[in-house]
């Protein structure tokens, strides 16, 4: 039963993003849009949402639409920075595995820290287990700003939460 | 003169975009090993892509075509740092060691 449901919120939310993406007009459309967003969503019911829905309140998705334009302001230092690196000849790389523990405790957040490592600057987000990342960097100096909170503290305050000190 | 402005900035964003798509794959060639080159990869590409769809997005003006691109927009932002970190994961999870700098190299 949890399951079927979770299939038909599933279906929906990937109907729904289809609408946004194809806005088609015939009925015919519409109805095989929904066919094979039941087939995509009965797909991602076995892995997607097992445990719990995210919560979409006005407020996360506020904080998810936030986020994303946040991430526009990643890429474009990120960016220009591996190309500083690619056509230096000399190509100044010295590549280190870090490992980091996140103070982050929603799988959100988690999940959101790592697509934001990957996105900033000279590190890219290799292994997320628990609270335990695994990160490559560029050249060590790259991991500062994750290291000293920077970046957690950031993603708190784009989705809008408040996470208490320990 | 307005549609000139329009053409100009149109151009200046897929041809910056191109160049990013270019530069991704420079890295990828000249990078030493999957990691780095994962790096080079999702980031310049992603903006490169992103930066062709907002020309397309700006071409095709805001009423439909262009909210729709912006929404790609998003939803390539959100999936490229995903997919590179699949592929990484991956390759960590298989044991695939990275490359050091042989010269000065202090890690253990």
């Amino acid at each position: 039963m949890k399951t079927v449901r979770r299939w038909v919120q599933l279906s929906i939310a990937l109907w729904l993003f289809w609408l946004v993406l194809a806005m088609p007009l015939d009925l015919s459309d519409l109805f095989w849009g929904l066919a094979v967003a039941g087939l995509a969503g009965l797909g991602a019911s076995f892995f997607l949402w097992r445990r719990q829905a995210p919560g979409l309140g006005a407020r996360n998705l506020a904080g998810l639409i936030f986020h994303v334009f946040d991430l526009v302001r990643l890429i474009v230092p990120a960016a220009l920075q591996v190309a500083r690196v690619v056509l230096d000849p000399s190509l100044p790389v010295q590549p280190r595995i870090i490992v980091y523990k996140t103070l982050l405790r929603g799988e959100l957040e988690r999940v959101t820290l790592a697509n934001t490592i990957t996105l900033t600057p000279g590190t890219h987000c290799v292994d997320l287990d628990g609270d335990r990342i695994t990160v490559h960097c560029l050249a060590p100096s790259f991991a500062d700003a994750l290291v000293d909170g920077r970046v957690e503290r950031r993603i708190l305050r784009s989705l809008g939460i408040s996470q208490a000190d320990d | 003169m307005l549609a000139a402005v329009h053409a100009l900035i149109v151009s200046f964003l897929v041809i910056a975009g191109a160049a990013f798509f270019f530069i991704g794959t420079l890295g990828l060639l000249r990078f030493p090993d999957f990691y780095t080159r994962v790096h080079a990869v999702t980031k310049c590409d992603a903006l490169g892509a992103g930066l062709v769809l907002l020309g397309l997005a700006i071409w095709s003006g805001p009423d439909g075509e262009g909210v729709r691109i912006m929404a790609l927009i998003a939803l390539l932002l959100l999936s490229s740092p995903t997919a590179g970190h699949a592929l990484a994961r991956a390759a960590f999870r298989t044991g695939l060691q990275p490359w050091t700098r042989e010269d000065g190299d202090e890690s253990d």
